[in-house]
């Protein structure tokens, strides 16, 4: 081929070739991110054809994890320097685990169909016993996917269950949560759930769920179960006369469509708004489950916080809660792009790695290698990031994890901010609307550098607040690794 | 992970040392001095390809060699590509101190081929011992001295490593080594020398890890190593490592302040960056321009100036190259001088120029010899600029992005620096003739035709492009060739996909690909009118639709069937006429059955083959498992157990939940099969299924045992059949329908006729508070 064929391509002409990007940018990080925080795939067969729904970590240190083939795993090695996995198959032929938990010798497995208690009751490695311990729900459609939190401090396991299809109530308690006994009482805890995508407790012990985008819901977001409260979506109000749905109470009011969430909680007591919104495409697009970096820094500079997955653009996110005014809220930043596939489940390791794995069939997910299952492992070196940030009165406290450099992190005019809200509706998702630019008057860096207090005119409560961080550095001159964050303000703190 | 240990900067008084760094950057080009010992001259590996002119030669060394560290290029913006020593900050505890001090004493005989020259001049031995001890006190007070680590390596991860080593590509650019990780001399390769003496097992592979941090020229690209490959590789790199490891101080036998004294004086600083504040900033010599080419550096006398020990033709072609300084240098030749400084010709060609040579031929393999030699050598670039979209170019050369999963050799990443540069060069270089995509139309059914028109093509009634390519993920015949959803729209220009469909051969001559349209006409004339534009524009619009793409026809999921083996196999997923809650389970000897937890009863049995789980386990799992096997008969729905007021009370038609019928759950045997556990009418069932070889009968036949636990008298019955045909042959042997027989102990049973349909009727006593039936089901055909 003579590659000096003359005559040249233009550009216009090559931009409307191009196909529409189904997925998003990326946030163009991934590199920068890299040197910080590693992804390292377990070195699995992949004839076990391993397609992670859930995890937990064993007394024993072992990796149990759940699959949506419907196997328990349990893998010795996960957790090596280099690691070095071998495979047990525990159990067998269940329907989809997307819930895994482990208490005194038993699991806490939660099923499409039911919550149950698997154990060993011979010793010879493999699973005897399955008990039901909750079927209370029903089913109409394969699309009714069930989550189940990690088996809580009093053995309970907490459980969502999605609508049918994701839009429809064609069966018993789909939209509801259930906190299920370790006896097998099923109580109700909320309604209103449209289609979780994980459920466990937040930093504070308290417990959230991940859903996703849709009618009456314009972005993922994290939301408080708050016992007896509604979620959002009403379709699943005949639930409320179901013999168990009577324990949770009257049925609330329909919410308006078309309206603001923050107007309707206004209107509807049961109404719990979105603790942490996490901006259509900008942070993922099928949020998924999350945990607490309990690991005391062996993860890096962000223990306590919230860690979680995203399915569609397979990427990990952060986020940070806080209880303001009776009403949970928070932020969330990104973490790390670039991982194999489509996140369903994340779970720390001891040791401080982050495992995560999921699946790349059924829905377009931008990492798409199937069985992958993989490791984030700290590098040891501390990134320059938003540590966190926190709402107050005036504007926003914003910890760093490592010293600014006081001339640029004391300017104003390096904060921009963006609100926005969503419209709270029938229809799908929604578009960002209200948009208002609050504007930094002042920026007060503290002696040692890890935190500004930003001085905020034209807080708008009910609002994304979107942080761009561009003109921030550190002491040595050098950016963020990521400038951009998001925080909900549901209420400012008096 | 462990945090890096805290650096600590030196602070000691500035001193003045620009006289001598002066003195020699001047004798560079001028002074005259004894001959230098001889030392092996410098290697750049790629610059002996052949069809490398001796100016591009030049040219790249020039940047190899550090020349314009010190000598400026007297045009601007610059043409020559410097590159930049190791980073010196962590040198001390990634590379063993004795290592580190007989470098610096002897650099070319202490590594072979090094791009570092010999600083020393003429100092005699004990001179060189105490500078280099200096040096590298000075060094030490950056990082920690490196610890160092006894016992061998571990011989399995090193015969790993050395499978790494010739498959990966290290071999390309290294010389091979034998079992024992000797280098076995090739030409053309960049020595390794004695690495297993420079590095420990632990910093060699943290090395391997992440290369550009401690060499950010990324001449040593980075291989993506996973955690335990970088072991293996280090391990295999070890073999053979100094038995005497802990035995040498760590500790550098000099004076950190004249150690830093001499950094200056020496120019290092022109090569290595040190976050030392106050050291001295790298000074520049003559311009090259302004050079003599028989004098300093260049001269076999090079006195005081750096020794480089150049082999003769590498003075020549550094000659050849400055004394053409002023001439045009056209944008092809700098492809070239890049290409050629990363050794990227060592795998790819570019027109005329490089590739595989015969030597290391076979070092490229593949994971899918079906796919012919495309699939074992790496793509040559000729063209590549009109070939592939600037970003995609650039994510390969920066990072190793690559689309060919099958070529065992990996794309290593080079960094951004080259991948934006030598991407911006190629696409200016490289284009073809005008042959446009037409665009997709905006009106929607027209959109949709030009779809489905590219859709139809790919599939299996068109040209059947995925009976070779992987599509989105999927393969469906023997050959994964390169995935036609993955691989087009992100990574091609329409225009090359135009010509490429048109005249594969034209680009690729040992390709694979057939000739869809020889002679400009379609082989598919009746499809889009058989319009060669027409179709191939099609198939473009319908592949960069990317992965949501739909399926083209022909890409059937292939089946994932259930084999049950020694113990019996169970599937919780929906499957066929039972629904969401059935639990399939297969038993050895072929026998079959669904029971369903919400009905709490055994609703299907069949016989052979168990379940293809690919419709609840491909995709969504919108699907139900499918029976393969055949004789199915189904047993009725509705709640299995019940206890009725009057005996021949009709069944009821509500659903167990109603009943307060409870499931249990379900235990299982060493053999994995379940014995089902519920509530009917406070009475605890335990239902328990067993494959048995009965010598009256042939074949496999299903066992069933109820066992029913409760209080007291009760009287429960089974609904064990509903159908047209229901007979009892004997007592308790029932034929049902035209499958199955089913033999009764205790052999009491009803029939009952409610119009049309027969319902056979076990009944359940339970006497102290106990009861127990047992079922035998077989198939009729298996009875003689």
């Amino acid at each position: 081929m003579n590659r000096r064929l003359i005559t040249s391509l233009a550009a216009p002409a090559l931009a409307t070739c191009l196909p529409a990007q189904e997925l998003g940018d990326t946030w163009g990080t991934e590199h920068a991110e890299a040197a910080y925080y590693r992804v390292v795939e377990l070195p699995l067969p992949r004839e076990l054809c391993l397609e992670a729904g859930s995890f937990c970590v064993l007394p024993d240190g072992r990796l149990a994890v759940g699959t949506r083939r419907g196997e328990i795993l349990l893998i010795t090695g996960a957790f090596e320097e280099i690691p070095a996995p071998t495979v047990q198959r525990f159990a067998t032929g269940l329907d989809e685990v997307l819930g895994l938990g482990y208490r005194d010798g038993a699991f806490y497995v939660t099923q499409q169909t039911e919550l149950t208690r698997i154990t060993d009751r011979d010793g010879d490695g493999r699973a005897d016993r399955f008990e039901n311990l909750s079927d209370v729900w029903g089913f109409a459609n394969y699309h009714e996917f069930a989550w189940g939190s990690p088996v809580q401090p009093d053995g309970s396991v907490t459980v969502v269950l999605g609508l049918s299809e994701s839009y429809y109530y064609k069966a018993d308690y789909r939209g509801w949560a259930f906190r299920i006994t370790a006896d097998g009482r099923s109580i109700p805890i909320a309604s209103g759930i449209r289609s979780a995508g994980g459920v466990a407790p937040n930093e504070h012990g308290v417990m959230f769920y991940a859903e996703s985008q849709g009618p009456w819901n314009g972005s993922c977001s994290l939301k408080h179960l708050r016992p007896g409260g509604f979620m959002g979506h009403p379709v699943c109000f005949p639930a409320y006369d179901l013999p168990l749905g009577k324990e949770l109470g009257p049925t609330p009011a329909v919410p308006k469509s078309q309206s603001r969430l923050v107007t309707e909680c206004e209107r509807i007591p049961e109404l719990v708004p979105y603790a942490v919104v996490f901006p259509y495409r900008k942070m993922g697009q099928s949020i998924t489950t999350f945990r607490v970096d309990d690991t005391e820094g062996r993860f890096g500079p962000f223990a306590g916080q919230l860690f979680l997955g995203d399915y569609s653009l397979s990427c990990v996110m952060r986020a940070t809660t806080e209880l303001v005014d009776g009403v949970w809220q928070g932020a969330c930043y990104p973490f790390r792009e670039g991982l194999g596939n489509g996140i369903l489940a994340c779970e720390f390791s001891p040791k401080g790695y982050l495992i995560t794995g999921g699946t790349n069939r059924g829905w377009p997910v931008r990492g798409n290698r199937s069985y992958v299952l993989e490791r984030l492992e700290w590098t040891g070196a501390t990134p320059f990031e938003i540590e966190r940030i926190s709402a107050r009165p005036d504007g926003f406290l914003v910890t760093f994890t490592l010293p600014v450099d006081p001339a640029s992190a004391g300017a104003p005019e390096h904060y921009r901010l963006l609100s926005y809200t969503h419209v709270f509706q029938q229809g799908y998702g929604s578009p960002e609307v209200d948009r208002t630019t609050p504007r930094v008057t002042a920026a007060a860096v503290a002696a040692d550098g890890r935190s500004v207090h930003l001085v905020v005119d034209g807080l708008v409560p009910g609002h994304v607040h979107e942080f761009d961080f561009t003109g921030v550095t550190d002491r040595g001159g050098a950016p963020l690794v990521h400038t951009k964050a998001y925080y909900t303000l549901n209420r400012i703190p008096k | 992970m462990t945090a890096p240990s805290p650096v600590t900067t030196l602070r000691i008084r500035p001193t003045l040392p620009w006289a001598g760094l002066l003195a020699y950057l001047g004798a560079c080009s001028g002074g005259t001095a004894p001959a230098a010992p001889t030392a092996p001259p410098p290697v750049v590996a790629g610059v002996e390809m052949p069809g490398i002119g001796e100016r591009v030669r030049g040219m790249v060394l020039l940047g190899e060699l550090g020349c314009v560290a010190c000598h400026s290029e007297p045009r601007q913006p610059a043409r020559i590509d410097v590159r930049v020593g190791p980073d010196l900050r962590s040198v001390a505890s990634r590379v063993r101190a004795d290592h580190l001090l007989a470098f610096l004493r002897d650099p070319r005989h202490t590594e072979p081929g090094t791009a570092m020259p010999d600083l020393f001049g003429e100092r005699d031995a004990a001179a060189r011992d105490a500078a280099a001890g200096s040096l590298l006190a000075y060094l030490q007070t950056f990082s920690p001295a490196i610890e160092l680590e006894a016992g061998p390596v571990e011989d399995a991860a090193a015969a790993r490593g050395r499978v790494l080593f010739a498959t990966i590509g290290c071999a390309v650019c290294h010389a091979p080594r034998d079992e024992q990780g000797r280098e076995l001399p090739l030409a053309a390769s960049v020595p390794l020398g004695r690495v297993q003496d420079k590095y420990t097992l632990t910093s060699m592979r943290t090395f391997l890890l992440a290369p550009h941090a401690a060499r950010p020229a990324a001449r040593m690209p980075d291989p993506h190593l996973s955690p335990g490959e970088a072991h293996d590789l280090a391990s295999f790199l070890m073999l053979g490592a100094r038995p005497d490891l802990a035995a040498p101080s760590p500790a550098a036998p000099g004076d950190a302040q004249v150690g830093r004294q001499l950094f200056a004086e020496l120019g290092c600083a022109n090569c290595h960056d040190l976050p030392d504040a106050s050291r001295p900033a790298a000074r520049r010599a003559a311009s090259l321009d302004a050079l003599d080419v028989g004098r300093g550096c260049l001269s076999t006398t090079p006195g005081a100036a750096p020794r480089y020990s150049l082999a003769e033709a590498q003075r020549r072609a550094l000659a050849t190259a400055i004394g053409q300084l002023a001439q045009p240098f056209d944008s092809e030749a700098q492809v070239q001088q890049l290409l050629v400084s990363r050794n990227c010709l060592a795998c790819h060609a570019r027109g005329d120029v490089g590739g595989v040579t015969a030597a290391r031929d076979e070092l490229f393999t593949s994971s899918d010899p079906n796919l012919g030699s495309e699939a074992r050598l790496p793509p040559p670039l000729t063209g590549v600029g009109a070939k592939l979209r600037r970003d995609w170019l650039v994510e390969a050369i920066a990072h190793g992005q690559t689309a060919r999963p099958y070529v065992r050799t990996r794309m290593p990443g080079f960094g951004a620096a080259l991948a934006g540069r030598l991407a911006e060069l190629l696409e200016g270089l490289d284009s073809l003739p005008p042959l446009q995509v037409a665009a997709l139309p905006d009106d929607d059914k027209a959109r949709r035709a030009v779809l489905d028109l590219g859709r139809e093509l790919v599939g299996d009634k068109g040209m059947n492009c995925i009976t070779c390519h992987r599509f989105a993920g999927e393969q469906v015949g023997a050959m994964g060739a390169i995935d036609l959803v993955e691989s087009t729209g992100q990574r091609l220009r329409p225009q090359w996909f135009a010509h490429f469909l048109r005249a594969p051969f034209t680009f690729k001559p040992n390709t694979l690909m057939p000739q869809f349209f020889p002679n400009g006409t379609s082989t598919r004339p009746e499809l889009g009118d058989g319009d060669v534009a027409r179709q191939i524009d099609a198939m473009w619009h319908y592949l960069a639709e990317g992965r949501n793409v739909r399926q083209p026809s022909g890409m059937r999921r292939p089946p994932i069937e259930l084999t049950v083996a020694d113990e019996a196999v169970v599937l919780r997923r929906s499957v066929q006429h039972t629904g969401k809650r059935g639990i399939s389970v297969g038993y050895p000897g072929g026998v079959n059955v669904t029971f369903d937890a919400e009905r709490l009863g055994l609703n299907q049995i069949w016989w052979g083959q168990f379940v293809d789980a690919s419709p609840v386990w491909t995709g969504q799992g919108s699907g139900q498992a499918r029976i393969l096997g055949r004789r199915r008969a189904e047993l009725p729905n509705g709640p299995a157990i019940v206890a009725l007021a009057e005996p021949d009370a009709p069944w009821p038609e509500v659903s167990r939940r109603e009943l307060g019928q409870r499931w249990l759950g379900y235990d299982l045997d060493p053999q994995q099969r379940p014995t089902f556990r519920y509530e009917c009418a406070g009475v605890e069932v335990s239902d328990t299924l067993h494959e048995q070889f009965l010598s009256s009968l042939p074949g496999t036949t299903l066992q069933r045992t109820l066992r029913c636990s409760g209080e007291g008298d009760a009287d429960l019955q089974l609904l064990a059949a509903r159908g047209a045909r229901i007979e009892q042959v004997e007592a308790g042997v029932v034929r049902v329908g035209d499958s199955l027989w089913l033999r009764l102990q205790p052999a009491t049973c009803r029939i009952l006729e409610r119009g049309d349909t027969k319902e056979l009727r076990v009944p359940i006593a339970l006497r102290g508070g106990r009861a127990e039936v047992q079922i035998d089901y077989s198939w009729i055909e298996e009875r003689k």
